[in-house]
C-alpha cells in the first residue's frame, strides 16, 4: 500500500467583508519514495484554473468566478516534486475564484484532483496527456465567517 | 464612519420593529434565526405590493422590452428596499421569473458584486407611498424568440434576518417578430451571430479563428442532429457519454442545441492576447468571450484537439450554455470517464469536444 499525500488546509476563521482571504495548502509526503504531481487545478499553479473547491454560503452554493482552461501537453516545470518525508506549501487568494463579498458563514470543501501523479524517480517527466494517472487529493474542509464592514 | 454605522444600526432596528409589529403574530421569528441570502426560503412580505405593466399586451419587432414596476407600501410602517431591487434601466439582479411558452428562462444578466449594504443602499417607502421604475427585460433574459412570455417580479424588502420576499402576479406578454436578423460581417458567412476580435489578433489569426467558428458551428449542428436521431446507445454515444438512457440523451441533445444556438446567434469575442501553453480558456460566467492561447495556433483545423473542437470545448463551459467542468483532460481519460462515471462525462468539456470531433470515426 502506497502512502497518500497528506493535505492540510489553512484559512482565516473570520474576515471582514472585502478583505483578502488566503487559502494555504500544505502537502507532506510521509512515504519512502518521492512523489511528483502535476499542479494543474491546485494552488501550486499560482492561479485559479477551475472550480476545484465547493464553496457554500449559509448552505447556498456559490458560483466559481475564475477561468477554466483547456490544456495542452504538460511541461516538466508544471510538476511539483515532494521528496520522501518532504513538505511543500502553496497559497492562493480564495476571493479571486469565488464571490465572498457577502457576510455569512462559508463552508470550503476542496475537490482537488491531481491530473498526474508519479511515484518514485524512474519516470521521465512530463508524461503524455494520455499516459497520465490522476488521483483525488483529499484535503480537510474549512469554515470561514465573513462579517459585515461598517 | 461612526455616523454611517449608527444609521445602519438604526435602520436594522427599524426593520426589526416592522417585522415584529406587522408579521410576527403569524409566525414569530427566533432572534437567532438563520435566514440569509436573497431569495431562497424567505417569508413573503405583506407590506409591499408590486404591480407590473408593459406598453402593450403584444409587442412586435426587435428592441427593448420595457417593464414598469410599481411598488406600493400598503402597511402602516415604513418599508425599506435595497435600491438595486427597484432601479431604472439595466437589470443588476435576477429580479424576474420569466417563462416563454411555459418554460422557465435562466437569468443571463449582470450579477453585481456588492460590499455589505449600508443605510444609503436602501430606499424607504412611507406608509401608503408608491414609487415606480422601468427596466429593460432584455438586459437580463434572452427574449430573441417569439412566444408567449410570463413575467413575474421577485425582489425583497430589508436584508439579512429581516428580509422578506416580494412577488408580483404574472404579467403575460406576447412577443412577435423578434427573430435575430442576419448580421453582415464583411464577408458572407453562414452564421447569424457576430464575431469580434480582441487582444491584437493578426489577420492570419483572424482568418483561422473565423474558420474555427464556422467549423465548430458545423460540428455542433451535426452533433445536435445526431443526438436527436439516435434511439439507443450507439458506439459514438456510449464512448463519450457512457450508458444510454432517454433522460441522458435529452440532456446531451439540450446541451448541444445550446452550443449550436450560441455559435449561430450570439455575439462571440475571441481574444488572442493569451501567451500560456494551454489551448484556450473562458470565464464560465462571462459568455461569449474566449481567450485562445499557444496550443490553439499549432492545433489542426479539424479532428482531435483541433481548433474547431477547442471552440466546442470552450463554448460548453459557459454556465448558460452547457455549464461543463474539466473533470479530466485528453481522449484516454475522457473515454475512461464515460465508462466509469457517465454523469460526470455528460458534464465534461473534453467529452463534448471529442464527441463533436468524432475522430477516429465512430458510428
Amino acid at each position: 500500500m502506497r502512502a497518500p499525500l497528506r493535505c492540510e488546509l489553512t484559512l482565516p476563521a473570520r474576515v471582514t467583508s472585502g478583505d483578502p482571504i488566503a487559502l494555504t495548502l500544505r502537502l507532506s509526503n510521509p512515504g519512502a519514495e518521492s512523489i511528483a504531481f502535476l499542479g494543474w487545478g491546485t494552488p501550486f499553479e499560482g492561479m485559479w484554473t477551475g472550480p476545484s473547491i465547493d464553496v457554500t454560503r449559509d448552505g447556498a452554493p456559490q458560483p466559481y468566478l475564475g477561468p477554466m482552461v483547456k490544456r495542452g501537453a504538460p511541461s516538466a516545470e508544471e510538476y511539483v516534486v515532494i521528496p520522501s518525508q518532504g513538505v511543500v506549501t502553496a497559497e492562493l487568494p480564495l476571493h479571486e475564484g469565488y464571490d465572498l463579498s457577502r457576510p455569512g458563514r462559508y463552508q470550503i470543501v476542496p475537490r482537488f484532483v491531481l491530473h498526474d501523479v508519479v511515484r518514485g524517480g524512474d519516470v521521465r517527466l512530463p508524461r503524455r496527456l494520455d499516459a497520465m494517472r490522476q488521483e483525488p487529493l483529499r484535503c480537510p474542509e474549512g469554515l470561514l465567517e465573513i462579517t459585515p464592514r461598517h | 464612519m461612526t455616523l454611517r454605522r449608527s444609521a445602519a444600526l438604526s435602520f436594522l432596528a427599524l426593520a426589526a420593529l416592522t417585522v415584529a409589529c406587522s408579521e410576527a403574530p403569524q409566525a414569530p421569528v427566533a432572534p437567532e434565526a438563520e435566514v440569509t441570502g436573497i431569495s431562497e426560503a424567505l417569508r413573503e412580505s405583506r407590506d409591499l405590493v408590486i404591480r407590473l405593466s408593459v406598453p402593450a399586451q403584444a409587442l412586435e419587432g426587435a428592441g427593448p422590452v420595457l417593464v414598469r414596476i410599481e411598488a406600493t407600501n400598503v402597511s402602516t410602517r415604513s418599508v425599506s428596499v435595497p435600491r438595486w431591487f427597484l432601479q431604472d434601466g439595466e437589470l443588476e439582479e435576477a429580479l424576474f421569473e420569466v417563462t416563454r411558452d411555459g418554460r422557465s428562462l435562466p437569468y443571463e444578466g449582470m450579477h453585481v458584486k456588492r460590499p455589505a449594504p449600508t443605510a444609503e443602499d436602501f430606499l424607504t417607502l412611507a406608509p401608503g407611498g408608491t414609487m415606480h421604475v422601468t427596466v429593460d427585460l432584455q438586459t437580463g433574459f434572452d427574449l430573441s424568440r417569439d412566444g408567449v412570455y410570463g413575467i413575474a417580479y421577485r425582489g425583497q424588502t430589508g436584508i439579512g434576518p429581516t428580509a422578506r420576499l416580494v412577488r408580483s402576479a404574472v404579467q403575460p406578454l406576447l412577443l412577435a417578430g423578434r427573430l435575430p436578423k442576419a448580421v453582415e460581417v464583411g464577408e458572407v458567412t453562414p452564421m447569424a451571430g457576430t464575431l469580434t476580435f480582441a487582444g491584437r489578433c493578426s489577420s492570419t489569426q483572424q482568418t483561422q479563428i473565423r474558420a474555427s467558428i464556422t467549423n465548430a458551428t458545423t460540428y455542433a449542428t451535426e452533433s445536435d442532429g445526431y443526438l436527436a436521431a439516435i434511439m439507443s446507445g450507439t458506439n459514438r454515444y456510449t464512448a463519450w457519454f457512457g450508458t444510454f438512457s432517454t433522460a441522458a440523451q435529452t440532456q446531451m441533445k439540450g446541451q448541444f442545441a445550446n452550443i449550436r444556438n450560441a455559435f449561430e446567434t450570439k455575439p462571440i469575442t475571441v481574444d488572442c492576447g493569451c501567451k500560456k501553453t494551454a489551448y484556450a480558456y473562458v470565464y464560465p460566467g462571462q459568455p461569449y468571450k474566449i481567450w485562445v492561447c499557444k496550443a490553439f495556433w499549432t492545433a489542426p483545423a479539424l479532428g482531435t484537439d483541433s481548433k474547431a473542437g477547442t471552440m466546442i470545448h470552450e463554448m460548453s463551459h459557459f454556465t448558460i450554455v452547457a455549464a461543463t467542468n474539466d473533470y479530466v483532460y485528453g481522449q484516454a481519460a475522457a473515454l475512461n470517464l464515460a465508462a466509469t462515471n457517465p454523469t460526470n462525462a455528460r458534464k465534461n468539456a473534453d467529452n463534448h469536444e471529442y464527441f463533436a470531433e468524432n475522430t477516429p470515426f465512430k458510428n
